[in-house]
């Protein structure tokens, strides 16, 4: 470990990971990307001409999966890199096989987890926050600046520990990443969503404004929460059956909109 | 007004480039970006208004694999640049969620151009990675990170024209489209301001929701319902009591997981 690489190489990769999407092409989606991110340990391994083209050419291929999990692949090919370099027995292709059989699984683990529960998770507690302050907004500021803190708390920790982790572990970052379990993450927060949801649910949604639909208007802020509670399980109702939110969005419109011509 | 308008255009072309590194960072979330052009343009409560709603509605739209969601990013800008801008019009008489959801609703197609404009970005990539091939081809290191700059920079342009040319050409246009609108659609927009953001509940529920929490979520429900009758409390102590009950139930259920196995 560390014997080629410095420290300061893998720290450089890891800034450069967050373009990984920059060029993001249809054909060979993240490939320049990858290129670009590994940029500092090519020019740590080889300092010759041939070498150097050979180790961008490498890299050059298709690639594509999670950007935050990328991290766990990209530590794993500076290892396996640095060990060509050092005249183990490692072969390219060896690197290639481990890229591709590798991209797939982190790819659906990062989506599942980061695109379909953490963020959503992160937005439903800032929005809270700031339907909470509709009194006065003075501290509304706290919603995203909680969502931006709890997102990247995520995101940056999983980046930095993959790149570091593979790095260490080599080809048996494997392991390590089942036991991260990201999965019960998920049910983990689910929960805290679903409890956290229908407990504030009473005080998210008041119908302040007087010319609202004034037959609701007149009646106690708890009976206005249980409209609003059997409308949300109407509207659940209608995303299982599979109408889009957009399309519900602009019914909602133009269904007020004919309502106020009765 | 101009050097607002240039301000807040900066600030978008920026922020899209993280739309590209959309796993990194929220920042170019609607909840961030909201507020901080409205805390810009000195109008700080529309931009949160804006945020919790475009955030809500659009939480479930995910950049999984090749596939390119509506961008909302210039949705947000324009909306909040233009809200807060009738906002302050004198003599426009209606209420600001009315104009909020005037102003979303009119940003919603500078959100599917941002898309077209993406997709057509995304084909331009496929071209630069044949010229890298060639590069290769004739035995040359390819200059990766000057591809990488220039598309960089191709994509500031684009979150900068995407936000500017709906502002600086629609601006006095839809104010008098708003103006020419009869006063029932007026008030009935400002309904609905308040009724659909629900969908965005509604979809995150569909996200979280898992058979066996069903009685969690109907519990939690039912006890603050029924304790809302009684007496008033502050909802942050509510929320921080239900982020605790959930903790300590996930505490428990790891407790008991560990003395079964």
């Amino acid at each position: 470990m560390y014997k080629l690489i410095k420290k300061t190489d893998l720290l450089k990769v890891y800034f450069r990971l967050f373009l990984l999407e920059a060029s993001w092409n249809y054909e060979k989606m993240q490939n320049i990307g990858v290129a670009y991110a590994l940029i500092p340990v090519g020019n740590r391994l080889y300092p010759d001409f041939d070498g150097r083209k050979a180790f961008i050419g490498r890299n050059l291929k298709f690639f594509n999966t999670h950007p935050a999990m990328a991290a766990f692949i990209m530590g794993v090919v500076i290892h396996m890199e640095e060990k060509i370099k050092l005249g183990e027995p490692v072969t390219p292709e060896e690197i290639e096989v481990m890229k591709n059989s590798m991209m797939g699984p982190l790819a659906a683990m990062g989506d599942n987890f980061f695109w379909e529960y953490l963020r959503p998770f992160c937005a439903v507690l800032g929005v809270c926050i700031i339907l909470l302050c509709h009194e006065n907004y003075n501290f509304a500021f706290l919603g995203p600046l909680v969502a931006l803190f709890i997102y990247n708390a995520f995101g940056l920790s999983v980046r930095y520990s993959g790149l570091t982790k593979g790095y260490e572990n080599g080809p048996s970052i494997i392991n390590y990443i089942a036991k991260l379990d990201l999965r019960s993450m998920n049910e983990r927060l689910s929960l805290t969503a679903l409890i956290m949801i229908g407990a504030l649910f009473p005080f998210l949604f008041r119908l302040d404004n007087k010319n609202l639909l004034p037959w609701i208007y007149g009646m106690s802020p708890s009976i206005q929460g249980l409209f609003m509670f059997l409308s949300l399980l109407v509207l659940l109702l209608l995303l299982k059956i599979k109408i889009t939110p957009t399309v519900l969005f602009y019914g909602i419109t133009i269904g007020i909109i004919m309502y106020s011509y009765f | 007004m101009h050097a607002d308008l240039l301000v807040i255009c900066l600030l978008a072309a920026f922020l899209s480039i993280d739309v590209r590194t959309i796993g990194g960072t929220m920042l170019s979330r609607p909840l961030v970006v909201a507020p901080l052009t409205g805390l810009l343009l000195g109008d700080a409560k529309t931009g949160f208004m804006v945020a919790y709603f475009i955030e809500l509605v659009w939480v479930g739209m995910l950049p999984v694999g090749a596939y390119l969601p509506v961008e909302v990013l210039p949705v947000t800008v324009v909306s909040v640049y233009l809200a807060s801008a009738y906002i302050h019009t004198p003599g426009l008489g209606s209420s600001s969620e009315s104009i909020i959801m005037f102003c979303i609703i009119i940003s919603i197609p500078v959100g599917f151009m941002s898309r077209w404009l993406e997709s057509h970005i995304r084909e331009l990539n496929s071209r630069l990675s044949d010229y890298l091939d060639r590069e290769m081809q004739e035995e040359r290191i390819p200059n990766v990170e000057m591809i990488q700059y220039m598309n960089i920079a191709v994509t500031l342009l684009k979150g900068f024209l995407v936000c500017f040319i709906p502002i600086f050409f629609g601006n006095h246009v839809l104010l008098n489209v708003y103006n020419s609108l009869p006063d029932n659609v007026k008030a009935s927009m400002g309904t609905s301001f308040y009724l659909v953001p629900l969908v965005g509940i509604a979809v995150v529920m569909e996200i979280f929701f898992m058979k066996k929490y069903t009685l969690h979520f109907a519990l939690s429900f039912i006890a603050v319902f029924v304790f809302s009758f009684f007496t008033r409390v502050s909802p942050f102590l509510i929320m921080a009591l239900s982020i605790f009950v959930a903790i300590l139930l996930l505490y428990l259920g790891r407790e008991k997981k560990k003395t079964s196995v």
